[in-house]
């Protein structure tokens, strides 16, 4: 999970450590750097040399210098989350003393039926973010423990000292005595300016200062600020802090939650009550892991991230490694789904889409498909063959409409049953899930299209049925082949017996159930029905067996003799071939399938017998 | 070395990732050390986290911590030290998995409006793994034999399950088995460890098969202060092992079993 998906990030970021900067988005708004030492008046000339605009599905503005300076800082002053601000009212999105982000409506006093001024917003905040209140959560941090004093002194030895030390600073409290003031005398004045400005969104404000010492210079305070502020607010709640083996551990920020209301995610009787607990390193990387993978990679999709190549663009050879399958929502960046599958991360998937039923094309020619090379290209012909084009891209988390006529309830059921398996064919290269599925959905799409679907055509289904039996060869060579054979088998002892000129008999079910399927084809052919539906062949589906096939056989001879000839011996042949003949397996099953082959596949009752064979 | 084997199975498992609770529950790949010490807790009759809790916590009117803490769940006092062996089957050791989504309305289960909890767990889909249980010095004298007689005659005080009981577990061909040290290996069919171990830049895949390589940080350990898992991450996969990365350390744990080479962990 987190922890896996941060081995990778981790490796990246020591090669690059710049990586969360380079994918780093701003959000809309204006962003405007100022100096604290002048004064509105004094600086606004320079404005445009300090200041971007953001706007969305726009391109960035081009001053990359300026914009990366923005972008660094705006990540160090940003919130972990909306529910961690430091101002307590919510009204002033930033995380320090030198950064103010207000949304405009906010920040210009426009916004309706608002409580408090743009003044009492900044004072509040920068009372907030003063020493004694930052002191006070680091404190908060630290598990309360009757026998252990010396807790209290737990940050003073960790590599947080250095910036306790500077929060406690004289400086520090100066430089907020000087925010305050500047705001104080140039406010109206910065507001007015601003509210001129066209932008949408937020308002966001950078301090810059020259320092005298080395030690505090302004980029190294953003920074002290950002570890000062994180820190207390990287676990979820400090209510589950523990110090192990000198340690702190805590319960994690990032896809996790301890909600009262749901009491079932503290774990009741387990001696560690809270699902897990965390260093603080561990939840920084969490965290930068997390906002790495919301920057570089697209919301509701899944990403296929290789173990390692994923995270650093491989040059050369590639050590073994699977991938991690990530979907994540685009508004809390949770996890969706995830799962680690040891397979690379491009699959290979062939399949030889072979004629096993011998259609013909319009010309007369036996028709050639052809090879599909990959699972792109895989996934848009079973789409369009048996989902009716249903299958597109997130049609993992998709439930598509059911429309009668065009893709009914069933369709829709059997899609849901089967998502998940052509997932796993199409994304991952395994055939593991649809191995046990896929003959029986692809079979019931394929009669739900012919009897329920209006705009079905004979022959796109027959080219459909031998895709079906294509992939199956494909997937599970047993199974697949077995039928497949079966089929071929079958016509070439039909296509004999056909137009022998001994009475003949059928050898087996497999012979009857296709015959009967041929005749069925060869019947509804004669209709002279304006427009010739897969309806027609319903009743030869709903029989239940033999004898019943047989019937309906009978009934559509009544209804279509006239259109035969008597003497036709083909016709007759096959006629007897299925009547003469008591089958041992109803039709269900592999009998139903070859029904269905014999219906779909090129019908032997048309062929021309060739001259002088006879 | 004597080692115990047996087929575990199951329709579905779960053995839930620890680290994410908000949008749904994700599974481990594979059944881990934890989780199995368990099962065969289960098997022979200790007692687990409930039991440890009330120890800890005796039953009175207000439950108040006992002056004797129980440190660990009764199982895995008795199996931390044991050394097993986890050989997964599926399709190059891969089970498909499925998000399921089912609701908890007993009423209690969330105060939320409503009163119904929405659970969402992601299934392993027919798991099938082989395990071997080492007969060393990681068991206490007459663990192994116990847990040995049980398996043989099918015999368990508990329904072992795989990670939550609304899946079963299936245990079947259980044998007691002599394993061989392992010399040459050019693969392992186990999940292992491999701090060192390397992989052959051009090496051979199994013959037949895909390329295919996991590794996940999976729990290895509880710790004693809040009974968290503690992690070390494993690796199974088809491609050949560089003989010469192979530590003394790695060679106390391999072992053979015919043609099947096992890593115990």
């Amino acid at each position: 999970m987190i922890r896996d998906l941060a081995v990778g990030f981790q490796k990246a970021q020591e090669k690059f450590p710049a990586i969360i900067q380079d994918n780093y988005k701003l959000k809309e708004g204006v962003y405007i750097r100022l100096k604290l030492k002048q004064d509105w008046e004094s600086q606004s000339a320079a404005f445009e040399k300090n200041h971007v605009t953001i706007v969305r599905k726009e391109e960035e503005p081009q001053n990359i210098e300026l914009l990366n300076w923005f972008k660094c800082r705006d990540y160090l002053s940003s919130l972990v989350d909306m529910n961690k601000p430091v101002d307590p009212k919510k009204q002033v999105h930033s995380n320090n003393p030198f950064a103010l982000f207000m949304k405009k409506e906010v920040f210009l006093g426009e916004k309706q039926g608002g409580k408090y001024t743009a003044e009492e917003n900044i004072n509040r905040y920068l009372l907030a973010a003063g020493r004694d209140p930052v002191r006070q959560k680091w404190l908060e941090m630290i598990p309360k423990n009757k026998n252990d004093k010396d807790n209290r002194q737990f940050f003073q030895a960790s590599e947080y000292a250095v910036m306790l030390t500077y929060l406690e600073s004289s400086e520090r409290l100066q430089l907020i005595e000087e925010i305050t003031k500047w705001y104080y005398s140039n406010l109206a004045a910065l507001t007015e300016y601003i509210g001129q400005l066209s932008f949408k969104n937020y308002v966001k404000l950078f301090f810059t200062f020259d320092s005298s010492a080395p030690t505090l210079a302004c980029e190294r305070m953003y920074a002290f600020e950002y570890v000062l502020y994180t820190i207390p607010k990287i676990f979820n709640s400090n209510d589950y802090n523990q110090l192990v083996a000198g340690e702190l551990v805590g319960l994690p920020n990032i896809d996790m939650t301890m909600n009262s209301k749901k009491p079932f995610l503290e774990h009741k009787t387990m001696g560690s009550q809270a699902p897990e607990r965390v260093t603080l390193q561990q939840a920084t990387l969490a965290k930068q892991t997390t906002e790495w993978l919301a920057a570089a990679k697209p919301p509701y999709a899944t990403n296929k991230i290789g173990y390692e190549s994923g995270f650093i663009p491989p040059t050369g050879y590639v050590p073994p490694e699977g991938t991690f399958h990530v979907y994540m929502d685009g508004k809390y960046n949770e996890l969706y789904g995830f799962e680690n599958v040891p397979f690379p991360p491009t699959t290979t998937v062939q399949v030889e889409w072979l004629n096993i039923l011998q259609l013909k094309d319009p010309a007369g020619d036996e028709k050639y498909y052809g090879t599909i090379q990959d699972a792109e290209a895989l996934q848009k012909t079973i789409s369009s063959r048996f989902f009716r084009g249903r299958m597109n891209n997130s049609f993992i988390f998709n439930e598509p409409d059911v429309k009668a006529g065009e893709f009914t309830a069933l369709m829709a059921a059997l899609y849901l049953q089967s998502r998940q398996a052509f997932h796993d064919w199409f994304y991952k290269g395994t055939t593991i899930s649809l191995q046990g599925i896929f003959a029986k959905v692809t079979l019931r799409l394929l009669v739900e299209q012919l009897v329920h679907v209006e705009t079905s055509r004979m022959a796109e289904l027959g080219d459909a049925f031998n895709l079906r039996l294509s992939i199956q060869m494909a997937i599970d060579d047993k199974g697949g082949k077995v039928m497949a054979d079966r089929i071929k088998g079958t016509m070439e002892a039909l296509r004999n017996k056909l137009v022998s000129e001994e009475l003949a008999v059928c050898a087996n079910d497999e012979e009857f159930y296709f015959m009967a399927g041929q005749l069925a084809h060869y019947l509804i052919s004669q209709s002279r029905a304006q427009k010739i539906t897969g309806e027609m062949y319903e009743p030869f589906l709903r029989a239940k067996n033999g004898h019943q096939l047989k019937k309906r056989l009978e009934e559509a001879y009544m209804l279509y003799k006239h259109e035969i000839f008597s003497g036709y011996h083909r016709f007759n042949q096959a006629f007897s071939l299925v009547l003469g003949y008591v089958p041992e397996t109803d039709n269900q099953g592999s009998a139903r399938e070859l029904l269905l082959a014999g219906i779909f596949a090129y019908n032997l009752l048309f062929e021309k017998t060739v001259k002088g064979v006879e | 070395m004597r080692a115990l084997r047996f087929e575990l199975k199951g329709e579905t498992a779960f053995f839930k990732k620890p680290d994410v609770n908000s949008y749904a529950y994700f599974t481990y790949s594979h059944i881990h050390k934890i989780a199995l010490f368990g099962l065969l807790g289960a098997i022979l009759g200790h007692g687990g986290y409930m039991q440890q809790y009330d120890a800890n916590y005796p039953l009175t009117t207000n439950r108040k911590q006992a002056k004797e803490v129980q440190v660990f769940p009764e199982f895995y006092e008795v199996f931390q030290q044991a050394r097993i062996s986890i050989v997964p089957h599926g399709d190059r050791g891969y089970f498909a998995k499925k998000l399921q989504i089912f609701n908890n309305t007993v009423g209690y289960a969330s105060q939320e409006e409503g009163k119904v909890l929405n659970v969402r767990e992601q299934w392993l889909e027919k798991p099938h793994w082989t395990i071997y249980v080492a007969d060393d010095a990681g068991l206490a004298a007459g663990i192994f034999k116990k847990l040995a007689e049980s398996l043989l005659q099918s015999q368990s005080v508990y329904m072992p399950y795989l990670g939550k009981n609304d899946h079963p577990a299936a245990i079947t061909e259980p044998a007691l088995v002599e394993l061989s040290q392992a010399g040459q290996v050019k693969f392992i069919d186990s999940l292992h460890r491999s701090d060192a171990l390397a992989y052959k830049v051009r090496g051979e895949i199994k013959p037949g098969q895909g390329k295919s390589f996991f590794k996940e940080l999976m729990p290895v350990a509880l710790n004693a202060e809040n009974n968290g898992y503690v992690f070390h991450s494993l690796v199974v996969t088809n491609h050949e092992i560089d003989q010469a990365s192979i530590s003394e350390d790695d060679y106390r744990n391999l072992y053979c079993d015919g043609e099947r080479v096992l890593y115990f962990i």
